[in-house]
Order: structure tokens, then sequence, then C-alpha cells
């Protein structure tokens, strides 16, 4: 609003509605208020031991100020962002963009009306991998909606959110609270940034053979919404790791979703922080992956 | 469209009639004449807004001063004792911790509020609860310096019984 990009004729504030505390449904779900502060998240013994991945999340939004006071809900429904529409004056070049309601883009001035402004969510790519629901309010009532099919790929419109409706609760169901996990946000300076590239990885292993029954490898800040590495994740399933390197996986990963350059880094310098970052995560979960020991 | 609120700044009540447009540091510094607390970027991202509410830091700039009415805050004037120095402060002033000083109210606050929460931080904690807070003149070691001073130094006062 600052910036004159959205520019409401009314605005509500949530502010005098206490969150619930995070707590456990009846079927082993762990159930997150979407006004649940980014803190609280951080910080919830609960939710250190049930889905530390998204407390690590939580913790590295910004700095302790906008913890305190930025919400669950909020960061999974904010806006795309680019270099061109979010200056810090109060006009933008001449014309506005597509996503100021105008007719052109910077970053891609030939071709057809996109906008390819990339989601910079840390807790979205997280609860992806984590396979979350929604619970989403309006009107007439509540409705469940899978995180997946949450984020619509574009640029100009992220959100599968009407005008009446809102997050109202954050659901983790209750096997992926039993899933290896692991989580890394890749910043230049480590703190009040975005991500240049964040990897998200939720991996289903059964048994002392290390077969992997499930995966979502999901990398965040580099497109329109956070990007499963669908492919990737269908050559694991159903396999045992023990023979698998880590450095193939990352390889495959990095080829297989599109990276766009954003806030002035290149496609070429993301796509090899996606590659190192899945390595270096894949290594961390170093049970997993027995076989990388030394690599 | 303006509301009566209540701000509770420092332990005195003020009474405001303002538009719920008004941003708690424009309310803190326009309404109620006290002007520690700076406005830096005006957009949440450096920090010189910081301001206690509720003893948690957050960013006055982009917080509304209508969503904050019968809360307590504390600014920069509320951390020293009258005349006297917190510990913390002190400790800025031992360790060269103040350059311009801009940024200085805002470190101040979310060191003070570290400190309660954790008072014996390591250095890696200490970073983490001030990246929210940037310095252009420091180069932020003698920042640090300051805030890991001041925890050595309160934590002798409470082991002599005192504050």
């Amino acid at each position: 609003m600052k910036n004159g990009i959205i520019k409401p004729k009314a605005l509500i504030s949530l502010n005098r509605l206490s969150p619930e505390k995070e707590s456990v449904t009846a079927d082993g779900a762990l159930r997150l208020d979407a006004l649940s502060t980014l803190s609280d998240i951080a910080e919830s013994p609960l939710i250190k031991i049930k889905a530390p991945t998204l407390a690590k999340a939580a913790f590295h939004v910004g700095g302790q100020q906008i913890r305190n006071r930025a919400t669950l809900g909020g960061n999974l429904c904010q806006d795309t962002r680019c270099l061109y529409l979010n200056q810090s004056h109060g006009f933008q070049f001449v014309d506005s963009c597509y996503k100021r309601g105008g007719d052109c883009c910077y970053p891609y001035p030939a071709g057809k009306r996109v906008c390819r402004s990339v989601f910079m969510s840390d807790t979205a790519p997280v609860l992806i991998s984590l396979g979350a629901q929604l619970v989403i309010l309006d009107n007439s009532g509540e409705k469940r909606v899978d995180i997946n099919d949450f984020y619509t790929g574009d640029g100009l419109k992220p959100l599968n959110l009407g005008s009446a409706e809102m997050i109202s609760a954050i659901l983790i169901p209750l096997e992926s609270q039993k899933m290896q996990c692991h989580f890394v946000k890749a910043t230049p300076r480590g703190g009040l940034e975005f991500a240049m590239v964040s990897v998200a990885i939720a991996l289903k292993i059964d048994g002392p053979d290390n077969n992997c029954s499930k995966a979502r490898i999901v990398v965040g800040s580099i497109n329109t919404s956070p990007l499963r590495a669908f492919k990737t994740e269908q050559e694991i399933v159903g396999h045992n790791l023990n023979g698998v390197l880590a450095a193939e996986v990352a390889r495959k990963v990095a080829d297989d979703v599109n990276v766009l350059p954003h806030h002035g880094y290149s496609k070429g310098y993301l796509k090899q922080l996606v590659e190192v970052h899945t390595k270096r995560s894949l290594m961390a979960m170093g049970s997993v992956f027995p076989g990388n020991k030394g690599d | 469209m303006k509301q009566a609120i209540e701000l509770i700044i420092n332990g005195e009540t003020h009474d405001l009639f303002l538009s719920s447009n008004v941003t708690l540091v424009e309310a803190i510094r326009d309404n109620v004449g006290l002007l520690g607390t700076k406005v830096g970027c005006d957009m949440g991202t450096c920090g010189a807004c910081t301001v206690l509410l509720e003893g948690k830091p957050i960013l006055s700039c982009i917080t509304l001063a209508v969503e904050c009415n019968g809360k307590e805050i504390t600014t920069i004037e509320g951390v020293s004792d009258g005349v006297t120095l917190s510990n913390l402060q002190e400790a800025f002033v031992r360790k060269g911790g103040v350059q311009c000083g801009f940024c200085t109210p805002g470190m101040i606050l979310s060191g003070t509020a570290l400190l309660k929460k954790n008072a014996h931080p390591k250095v890696d904690e200490v970073a983490k609860a001030l990246e929210g807070n940037l310095c252009r003149c420091t180069g932020y070691n003698r920042i640090i310096d300051a805030v890991l001073d001041a925890s050595v130094s309160t934590s002798h006062l409470q082991d002599q019984g005192e504050k």
C-alpha cells in the first residue's frame, strides 16, 4: 500500500481476533490458526517436534520485529514480487506494468500479457512439502483446500482465493509429521532478506531397507508459485535410497524446475543454487542417503 | 475518519484523537511528541522505528496507531530510569556502539527485549535478535559487543541480589 501497488477502498483489521493456540485434532493432524504470528510458530515447542521445518522456515522470515506481527496466513497469501513492481518511490517508471493494471512488462518486454513476478514465501514451500490442507472461510462456511491447489502460478493472480474468502487454519496431516524433512533458505547475508532460493524436502522412508514410499521436493522463490520437482520425486519413489547419490538427485531437481531470474540474480546462478542447496539438504538427511558419506 | 484511542507509552496514558491511517510512529512522534523513535525507511525494512509493544519489538512505521489502542508501548525514552542509563545503554557507551546514533534507539530496544528473554545470549543469538535493525556506520561488531557486555554486567548485578 505504501508503494501504491494496491489501493484498497477499505481495510479490515483482524487485529482484535485472538489466534487459537496450536493443537492436535482427533485424527492426529497439527492444526495451526492462520492468525498465529510467525514468532509463535518459530518458538512453539509442539511445532518444533511435529513440524520442525515449518518452525525453521518461520524463524527465518524477515527479522524479529516482522515475525512478531506477521501471521502464517498472511505469509501464505503474500503477493508476488519483482524489482520493477516493488519500487520504493511513488511511481513506477512512466507506464504501469501488467501487475499494476497497465500494458507492459519491464523485465520481459516482448510477448503476451504474462507476469513473471516471483512468489517469495518461505513457509509455503514447507507446507507444500508437508502436504498441508488449508481451511478456507467464506460466507457459506468452511471448506478444505489442498495447498497444492492454492497457488495458481499466475503472477497476476497468484492465489486461488476469492475476494470474500480467507484462510482460517492450516492442517498438517499426521503422516507428514513422521516424514524425514529438511528446509533451507539461501540468502546473501543471512538476515532480514528474501530467499535467493529455498528448498523444502519431505521423504517417507519405510523399514530398515530405506525404501522411499513418498517424496515431496519443493523449490521456493524461483517462480510465480513454489514448484514441486515432480519428475524427480517419481524417480526416487518406490526405490531403495541406499545407492542413490544426493548429487544426482540435486542435478535432476535443478533441471526439473523452471527457475526464473529475480531480484537481480541471474537464472544460471539461481539454478546452480537450487542444485547446491538440494544436494546439501539431502546430505544433511544423512541417514536417508547413507551412500553419500564422504561425497 | 478519526477515532479516539488510548496509548500507554512508557507507563503514561495518552488519549489521542486521530485518523485510522496514522501509523504508530507518526502518533508517537507527532501526536505525543516523543522524538526518540526514528523514521528510517518508513516501510518496514530498516528497524529504526522499533518500539516494544507489550514487551515485543515491532516496527512502528508499518503498524497503525489504532491497532495499539489500550496497549503498553515502550519507546527509547522509557528505557532509562529518568537520568540513569540502563545497563545496556551504558554498555553501548563503554563499547563504542554508537556513531551517528540513528539506529541506536531501535538497537537498544531490540537488545533490551533480547536480554529480558535470554540473559546470556551467544554471539549468533545476539546477531539473530538484531537482524531486523540495520546500521550504516558501525559494522555491527561493537553493537554486538555492547549487548554481550551488558549481559555480563547485568548478571553480575543479579548475583549481588540487585535489580
